[in-house]
């Protein structure tokens, strides 16, 4: 990986090295954004971005709805691992997993729910994991993630940095981090702190036929544990199985 | 609406008397005990026992038009959407019977606070991640099992808080005596309990937990709530009920029910 603007020639992590150590931990926690490893093989990496589109158009979608075997590829444990550790060691949901296919470099906002006094808490609430799909930059605002969640472009005078990524690299964010990906195709992964909403439940709208291929590490991570009752028969089934101990969530009580 | 948002921010609590008016206390309280009722006969008065559901009424709102009345008026609007900036929703919209015999002592009545992983997340952090507006349609007292309440207590863990020392329960704790129709609106994170119930009458009272819209509730009102019933809501009790802040659960859009889209990606 190479990066710009101010980053030294010491600081460059190897591509195949997992970030995971305390380090990069606090940069996450501090200026909201830390090297991520080699995500994806770099054929890998072209290919996806092939399929992502080339329409000329903003593209943003499911990207595990159009490749069955995606998230075995690109949630690999000690990602997960580095994930729930710069969360407070708290598990996570993921939360979207899209192809995005910028054709402006528009500053966004990594994650969602990102509002009021809720922008502005020291705790991590959530990260995003962005792998470039061919070669491409990103500018990062640094230090912008407890930001009022509007306007979304970064307050002026935050400094900022900008990574060059060959296919298949990738940088983690901090939820709520000002970022601004260049041209070219990206899979844009959002996890977020397991007692929170994801945008889409994935233990809920993967076919059966993509979970029963699923690493088994990875059930906690799409929220086979996760009850959201919708009834009152639901429910019940829900607490009994809680009871039982097969459910991570109860309700609560006491009042 | 300030001075009942301070008073949440600093002992962690505020009491408002006549919250809703006698006469609908009194017909959601009928519709708690029917509703109990109507469940203890479906699946067993024991079994519920021993999920730890017994006496807890749910989806309420999707059983009684009493609900929805109580819903669409919501009268802590202002302070909860204040206190939570804007992004309420709710975590718990259900009735509570505590019945006789039940309350503190009894299973599965203790001292506790709410959302238990938000307190040890949150260890320092100024911020408020809900409203527990807990609204009693019975008169409560020390004999029925008025609320007891640690005011100050919010947000930190037994390690900090003396509950059931002798001393500190003195001064400490309290427990709360007010007439039918009131709500205690509270942090959640703050230390509190049902009391014991001595009489031969159930305790009512229907809890409306409000959070983060952004957090995970305890059951998906959105999609819980049928379409008969959800005409009569009106936008602001949608809201509540997280029809803004709905989680997908297939990867196809549905517009009638919305989107979790909140900022732009």
């Amino acid at each position: 990986m190479k990066m710009t603007a101010e980053q030294p020639e010491q600081d460059r992590v190897e591509p195949s090295a997992p970030a995971k150590d305390f380090a990069a931990t606090s940069l996450l926690m501090t200026i909201g954004v830390a090297p991520g490893p080699l995500a994806l093989e770099p054929d890998m990496a072209t290919a996806l971005g092939d399929r992502a589109g080339d329409s000329g158009a903003d593209i943003q979608d499911d990207a595990a709805a159009r490749v069955p075997d995606l998230l075995n590829r690109v949630c690999k444990a000690y990602t997960l691992r580095f994930i729930s550790a710069a969360c407070g060691d708290d598990p996570v949901l993921l939360s979207r997993c899209d192809f995005v296919v910028p054709t402006e470099a528009a500053w966004r906002v990594a994650g969602k729910f990102v509002r009021g006094r809720s922008a502005t808490m020291r705790a991590l609430l959530g990260v995003s994991h962005w792998i470039s799909l061919g070669e491409a930059s990103m500018e990062v605002s640094t230090a912008s993630r407890r930001l009022p969640a509007a306007p979304v472009t970064p307050a002026p005078g935050l400094r900022s940095r900008t990574f060059t990524l060959a296919a298949g690299q990738s940088v983690f964010l901090a939820r709520g981090t000002r970022f601004r990906p260049g041209k070219g195709a990206w899979l844009g992964l959002d996890y977020v702190r397991a007692w929170m909403k994801p945008d889409i439940l994935f233990a809920s709208a993967l076919p059966r036929s993509v979970l029963d291929t699923l690493d088994p590490a990875l059930s906690g991570m799409i929220g086979t544990t996760v009850s959201l009752p919708v009834s009152v028969d639901t429910f019940v089934e829900a607490e009994a199985a809680a009871a039982r101990g097969e459910l991570a969530n109860v309700s609560g009580r006491g009042v | 609406m300030h001075d009942t948002s301070d008073l949440i921010r600093s002992q962690g609590y505020a009491l408002i008397e006549n919250f809703v008016p006698p006469g609908m206390s009194d017909r959601l309280r009928d519709a708690v005990l029917r509703l109990n009722a109507e469940d203890n006969d479906n699946y067993g008065k024991q079994f519920l026992y021993d999920i730890g559901q017994e006496g807890f009424v749910i989806n309420i709102g999707d059983r009684d038009p009493v609900f929805q009345e109580l819903l669409n008026a919501f009268p802590a609007a202002n302070v909860v959407e204040d206190i939570l900036d804007g992004e309420a929703a709710l975590y718990l919209f259900q009735g509570v019977i505590v019945p006789p015999g039940g309350g503190i002592g009894a299973y599965p009545w203790k001292w506790h606070c709410d959302l238990f992983h938000v307190t040890n997340m949150l260890g320092g952090e100024e911020f408020i991640p809900g409203v527990n507006v807990l609204l009693f349609v019975d008169d409560v007292d020390e004999r029925n099992g008025g609320t007891w309440l640690a005011p100050g207590s919010q947000g930190m863990d037994e390690t900090q808080v003396a509950i059931g020392d002798a001393a500190y329960q003195k001064e400490g704790e309290f427990q709360l005596a007010t007439p039918k129709g009131s709500a205690a609106l509270f942090n959640p994170l703050m230390w509190h309990c049902a009391g014991a119930n001595h009489t031969d009458r159930p305790r009512c009272a229907v809890k409306m937990l409000c959070v983060r819209d952004w957090m995970l509730p305890q059951m998906d009102y959105a999609q819980s709530i049928g379409d008969d019933m959800l005409r009569g809501y009106n936008d602001r009790a949608k809201k509540l009920l997280g029809y803004d802040s709905t989680i997908r659960r297939s990867f196809a859009h549905d517009p009638e029910r919305g989107t979790s889209g909140i900022a732009a990606q």
